[in-house]
């Protein structure tokens, strides 16, 4: 086991390296000057080719993206924010946390409230509770979470006046965030999980679990749930993903100080090395995810940990 | 080929949410299509002080935005832009994602490992992230938009139609082919991929939804289709300005998108079920 978790992260290596590099030639198509957005209209033709220079700008690709790797693995130095000349990292390091907690809640939220409904839909299915949970979730599956929580806004506090709209300051700030994307995702993997319920219900070891006499709780708890809940595992570690990259979309709407709309307000100012960090710190939590779920997979699926286990 | 289709259709008629879908999605591509018959392009362009802000009413359906222009036309001229934006970049992405899947099923080996590894990574890079970055490259506007959601959906498909090409080669009739001397690319063409058509379909109908989302997402931040251009997710980006005076700004074209986004789901739901009778549950 621990020799395929060391193997697991050699491999992860060259996969963040691919990822930067990704990342980096995409960046690197933006046009403009660098020392022309840090120093401004007002500087010389001189003081511009120095910093270029001094930047590297002039060198040639790899060498360029190879300079970047080191700077990054060995001193955490993702260059200058162009519009605040601070370190990129220092910068993004703040606003990280808050995106990551919104992202950890909705995948909490979404996955209790899709797993539970999900099971009890596929428990009992064709009965009211699941033809209008399936149709709830149809429709919230094609709801966009920017516009839920737009609407969620609308409802609790323009009108009502309940919840504060825009912020992160107190519990109570996180609940229409977390709401406007649990509930979406929520929808996908509640789906899901009555499918592979409804699947695995219908196996054979099912029916001899039946056939021996063991009770009905048992059975789903034991038996079924634990099978379907493998996929669920997977879709999990994509729904954490899609909400990094949500986090973009939910923390404009929402005034959030985080990661994403600090990404959006970067764009807007042209800010390569920002958006650059950024979008790369994301993509390699994302992998770690990645990771997670395939460890999580060989604790939970006795298959995989046997597997590993003789060798 | 025809006959599928036939069998394929009359195995969805049995499917109530599926017909609806189906139903609900022609409309709005109808309108899409004679969307200035309904209502003329200039009423949701032309900038009209006098009609800021007017609740909808039997001349307005929708009410007016903040530049008094007719929201109604502009929800219609919008399905227009997603409706095309979404299907345009299926299309591209399916046959770029089709051409790189089927070379790595079809024959595998390094050409399969080094075209995986390079997916797998850009898949690592969550989807709205890559298009986000490549906007942030290019700049905004609707064709580099077309151009960053287009690339970050060419792995969901290269995918897919890997996994299918895999299953079909192992068949028989394709080493007949092959020991009959056929050329690869006719191979690939005429029997494997003519074959994989069920999946890449449904694989293309959900597509088009989520690219239409993306495409949304993108223009509400303002990295997409720019104003004045209708958008839905442009002209909910513009509401949000107006959402205590004018809130029913904001639900149209939100509607719309989840309106087209539930009808493309509910027929890709249909069609997987009328081609895999296996998965029905």
């Amino acid at each position: 086991m621990i020799r395929y978790v060391l193997k697991r992260l050699l491999l992860m290596i060259p996969v963040l390296l691919g990822v930067a590099f990704i990342v980096f030639s995409v960046m690197s198509l933006a046009p403009g000057d660098p020392a022309r957005a840090i120093l401004g209209e007002n500087a010389t033709q001189e003081q511009l080719d120095m910093l270029n220079t001094q930047l590297g700008v002039d060198q040639p690709f790899l060498i360029r993206f190879g300079t970047f790797v080191v700077n990054v693995v060995t001193k955490l130095d993702f260059g200058l924010s162009y519009n605040s000349q601070r370190p990129v990292f220092d910068e993004i390091f703040t606003r990280f946390p808050y995106t990551l907690r919104l992202a950890v809640l909705g995948v909490i939220f979404s996955s209790i409230i899709g797993i539970s409904i999900g099971v009890f839909s596929a428990i009992k299915q064709y009965s009211p509770f699941d033809t209008i949970s399936t149709i709830l979730a149809l429709f919230f599956a094609s709801v966009p979470g920017f516009w839920f929580g737009m609407m969620l806004i609308l409802l609790f506090a323009l009108q009502l006046g309940l919840l504060p709209s825009n912020g992160l300051d107190t519990v109570k700030h996180y609940i229409l965030p977390t709401l406007s994307i649990a509930i979406p995702y929520s929808a996908g993997i509640l789906r899901l999980t009555r499918s592979t319920m409804l699947e695995t219900v219908r196996q054979d070891y099912i029916r001899t679990a039946k056939a021996k006499g063991v009770t009905e709780w048992v059975i789903i708890w034991k038996h079924a749930f634990r099978n379907a809940l493998l996929p669920v595992i997977t879709q999990l570690g994509n729904v954490f993903g899609q909400l990094l990259g949500g986090a973009v979309v939910i923390e404009t709407v929402f005034a959030i100080p985080g990661l994403g709309s600090h990404i959006v307000n970067a764009i807007r100012m042209k800010d390569t090395p920002v958006v650059m960090a950024s979008v790369m710190l994301l993509a390699f939590f994302f992998c770690l995810v990645i990771l997670a779920v395939d460890l999580l997979y060989a604790f939970v699926d006795p298959r995989i940990k046997a597997k590993y286990a003789r060798r | 080929m025809k006959q599928n289709f036939k069998e394929i259709f009359r195995r969805m008629k049995k499917n109530k949410a599926a017909m609806i879908g189906l139903v609900i999605i022609t409309l709005i591509i109808l309108t899409a299509v004679f969307a200035d018959f309904i209502s003329p392009y200039e009423y949701g362009i032309k900038q009209n002080s006098k009609e800021r802000l007017l609740p909808p009413s039997s001349t307005h359906l929708f009410g007016t935005d903040g530049n008094g222009r007719d929201v109604f036309t502009r929800v219609i001229h919008g399905a227009r832009t997603s409706l095309t934006l979404g299907l345009v970049t299926t299309l591209i992405s399916a046959v770029g994602g089709g051409v790189l899947g089927a070379c790595a099923g079809y024959y595998g080996g390094r050409l399969d490992d080094f075209i995986m590894r390079v997916l797998d990574t850009i898949m690592c890079i969550p989807n709205m992230l890559l298009a986000l970055s490549i906007v942030a490259a290019l700049g905004s506007g609707i064709g580099n938009l077309l151009i960053a959601i287009t690339i970050s959906n060419i792995p969901v498909f290269a995918r897919i139609i890997r996994a299918v090409v895999l299953s079909i080669v192992e068949n028989d009739y394709i080493e007949a082919a092959k020991a009959c001397g056929t050329r690869d690319w006719r191979i690939i063409h005429r029997h494997i991929l003519k074959n994989a058509m069920g999946p890449i379909v449904i694989q293309a109908t959900m597509s088009i939804s989520k690219m239409i989302l993306l495409a949304a997402s993108l223009s509400f931040l303002g990295l997409g289709v720019q104003p004045p251009a209708p958008e839905w997710g442009t002209m909910l980006s513009e509401a949000r300005e107006f959402m205590r005076r004018a809130p029913y700004l904001m639900i149209f074209p939100g509607a719309a998108i989840v309106l087209s986004v539930l009808s493309l789901n509910l027929v890709g739901d249909g069609l997987r079920d009328a081609l895999d009778p296996r998965l029905k549950s």
